[in-house]
């Protein structure tokens, strides 16, 4: 699944789309790289159609919108189960077909270790379920609507920055500056 | 493998639930299938197999009436040896992958399993 | 590690892996309360027991939905739902004998199911926040 390699650098370089939190963006722009950053407990839900080339990127924050439906009304994209409907939608306004789509997620950590540098108790029992709770609910929404994931790099202690190559709709990953692999 | 006549699917197992979603999984997994066929234990499983020509088995094993074991037993003694067989099951141990062991068990899918399984597994034996 | 707490761990790894859940233990003192189901594994091999869980109906068919990639408002019949509390408790009980890894093959009863209301179970997980009840019963 994970394949360790260094990419050649790049000729020109590529004009970066930066995704924040509770953000996406798509794109068919191959002069492009959709990037986000701080990958914790929050779910990176990458798409790309190889036919279409056509890429998209959403940076989940929580995984149900029920919990702060005024919040999931301004920002759709912040919640697993408005945003990733939303980030598909508009995929097919740019010619994306659901069933050519390459699906990958990352991120659904537990950075709460990382962060305190103490097991989690009390109110951080929570937070450390942020991650797993994020990444399981993305996984029922896509199942749910016949989409299966082709590659992810999720869980651990660490956050992650992804950037997705518009051009061939390839992942890099890293975490603290380091690029860990591409998938 | 004969890439010109269709690619029939049998899933034996005897919770119905279970069934559909294998199903779905193999209907979503990309790979062009032919018919799929079901089965709720090894003794209707025999009986599907003996009426439609079928490419690949996806079997449990805990079954009632027939075991997904004693139904590899039977297909071995018929020398149906054509057909992919894949174990789903919740039994992953060990003395039960050394009991099927000489029963050309092609792949071995443990339960529980997210159903990006079923699609490698149709993968890698389409491939 | 206690057997039961290894019980636990199967169970969580069966609502996670194939029902998207989110699983954990509790110590909180909290009822199994209403419409449930109780379901039972009994298994042989190299000892025989059960492993009884009870969930409420509810719960059931979130999880039956999630499984099956139904929406929330799809309608599930009575024994579709039945059906896949019991491969649950299947899959959580295989799951557990298999990490046992014993030397003899185990084998598992096609579960029971049955409905108890206000069964009178503590808590011993939530599943998707709600309270799961779980035994293990050991023939001795």
């Amino acid at each position: 699944m994970l394949e360790l390699c260094t990419a050649p650098p790049s000729a020109q370089p590529k004009r970066r789309i930066v995704v924040g939190i509770g953000e996406f963006a798509v794109s068919n722009d191959r002069a492009s790289v959709i990037v986000t950053h701080a990958l914790g407990s929050c779910i990176a839900v990458c798409v790309w159609d190889p036919a279409a080339k056509v890429a998209g990127l959403i940076h989940v924050l929580l995984p149900d919108s029920r919990i702060n439906p005024a919040r999931a009304s301004e920002q759709p994209a912040a919640f697993a189960d408005t945003g990733v409907p939303l980030l598909f939608r508009t995929a097919y306004e740019y010619g994306v077909d659901k069933k050519r789509c390459h699906v990958r997620l990352v991120g659904g950590a537990d950075i709460t270790r990382a962060a305190a540098g103490i097991a989690a108790a009390g109110a951080g029992k929570d937070a450390a379920s942020v991650g797993k709770r994020n990444l399981l609910a993305v996984r029922s929404l896509l199942w749910r609507n016949g989409v299966l994931v082709q590659k992810e790099a999720v869980g651990g202690n660490d956050p992650r920055t992804v950037a997705m190559d518009v051009s061939d709709g390839t992942l890099q990953i890293s975490s603290g500056g380091e690029t860990l692999y591409h998938l | 493998m004969d890439t010109s006549s269709p690619f029939n699917i049998l899933i034996v197992d005897d919770s119905a639930m279970m069934r559909a979603m294998i199903k779905r999984a193999v209907k979503l997994s990309g790979v062009e299938v032919g018919t799929i066929h079901e089965a709720a234990n090894g003794q209707e499983a025999l009986g599907v197999l003996e009426a439609h020509a079928i490419a690949a088995l996806f079997t449990d094993i805990n079954m009632p009436v027939m075991t997904g074991t004693e139904l590899l037993r039977q297909m071995a003694a018929r020398g149906w040896t054509h057909i992919v067989r894949v174990i789903v099951s919740t039994d992953g141990s060990e003395a039960r992958r050394e009991e099927v062991r000489d029963l050309d068990v092609r792949m071995y899918v443990e339960k529980p399993f997210a159903p990006e399984a079923i699609r490698d597994v149709l993968a890698e034996v389409c491939h | 590690m206690s057997s039961l707490k290894s019980v636990t761990d199967a169970v969580a790894s069966v609502a996670e892996r194939s029902f998207f859940a989110f699983a954990e233990t509790t110590d909180a003192d909290v009822p199994v309360a209403g419409d449930c189901y109780e379901i039972c594994v009994a298994f042989t091999g190299a000892f025989a027991g059960v492993v009884r869980i009870v969930m409420p109906i509810a719960l059931a068919h979130e999880l039956c939905t999630a499984f099956s990639g139904l929406g929330p408002d799809d309608v599930i019949a009575q024994d579709s739902l039945s059906d896949l509390a019991g491969e649950f408790g299947n899959m959580a009980c295989g799951t557990w004998l298999t990490g046992l890894d014993e030397p003899v093959c185990f084998s598992l009863t096609t579960p029971v199911v049955s409905q108890r209301s206000e069964p009178g179970k503590r808590a011993v997980m939530l599943v998707n926040d709600q309270p799961i009840s779980v035994e293990l019963e050991i023939e001795r």
